[in-house]
């Protein structure tokens, strides 16, 4: 999750560079160092697991990932413009 | 060439490749599906949701069927790791969140998390079908 939480807000920050920098870092470094296949994959076996509440740790992780993620995403954003 | 016989920690320079590799080609897969889709006006879904899903059924497929180590860091950890990406995925949320747009930053999360979720289910079952038609495989 750290992983995919700092590549998005650094994507955040990036937006505002030129095209050239965005695809080489952005889409390449960026898109590749964040993983949305690994994130589903973790979901579906947390809800594998038979310790706690199986549902509910697989929605935490959703949650947990998308408002950190998105967060850090806007947050990036808001800096860079 | 003998070695001694402390626990490896970290990835091996191999391992380290197998997935460089992989996530170069998954990355370059994404940016080929990015270029050909430019000029194409969808709002915020498109080739990020196009490779994410794609990505999450063949990640499924593979862990379903059962791969050796190698593969999974190649297929696996690297190609499907490099076509996904959460990072584009946040910035579009985020950003369609600050033009205003809940509704579409609301189904484009919803749409990704949710068909990621569907197609990689949809990979595993398939995978383990695969695998049910090899009597000499044990599984797992």
């Amino acid at each position: 999750m750290a992983v995919n939480v700092s590549g998005a807000f650094a994507l955040g920050l990036l937006a505002g560079a030129d095209a050239g920098t965005l695809t080489v870092v952005g889409t390449g470094g960026l898109g590749a160092f964040t993983t949305f296949s690994t994130f589903a994959a973790d979901v579906v076996a947390l809800g594998d697991t038979r310790i706690g509440t199986r549902r509910g740790r697989s929605v935490g992780h959703i949650l947990n990932t998308l408002v950190l993620g998105v967060g850090a995403a806007a947050l990036g954003l808001m800096i860079s413009v | 060439m003998s070695s001694p016989s402390y626990p490896a920690v970290g990835p091996s320079v191999r391992e380290l490749a197998l997935v460089a590799v992989g996530g170069v080609t998954g990355a370059a897969t994404r940016w080929g599906l990015l270029e050909a889709t430019v000029g194409a006006d969808g709002g915020p879904a498109g080739p990020v949701l196009l490779a994410n899903l794609v990505g999450c059924g063949l990640l499924g497929l593979l862990l379903g069927r059962g791969v050796t180590s190698s593969t999974r860091l190649l297929a696996g950890v690297g190609f499907c790791g490099g076509l996904t990406t959460f990072s584009t995925f946040a910035v579009e949320v985020a950003e369609a969140l600050r033009a205003s747009d809940a509704s579409g930053a609301f189904g484009y999360a919803v749409l990704s998390v949710g068909g990621g979720l569907a197609t990689f289910l949809l990979g595993r079952m398939t995978g383990r079908a695969i695998l049910r038609g090899r009597p000499t495989e044990s599984s797992c």
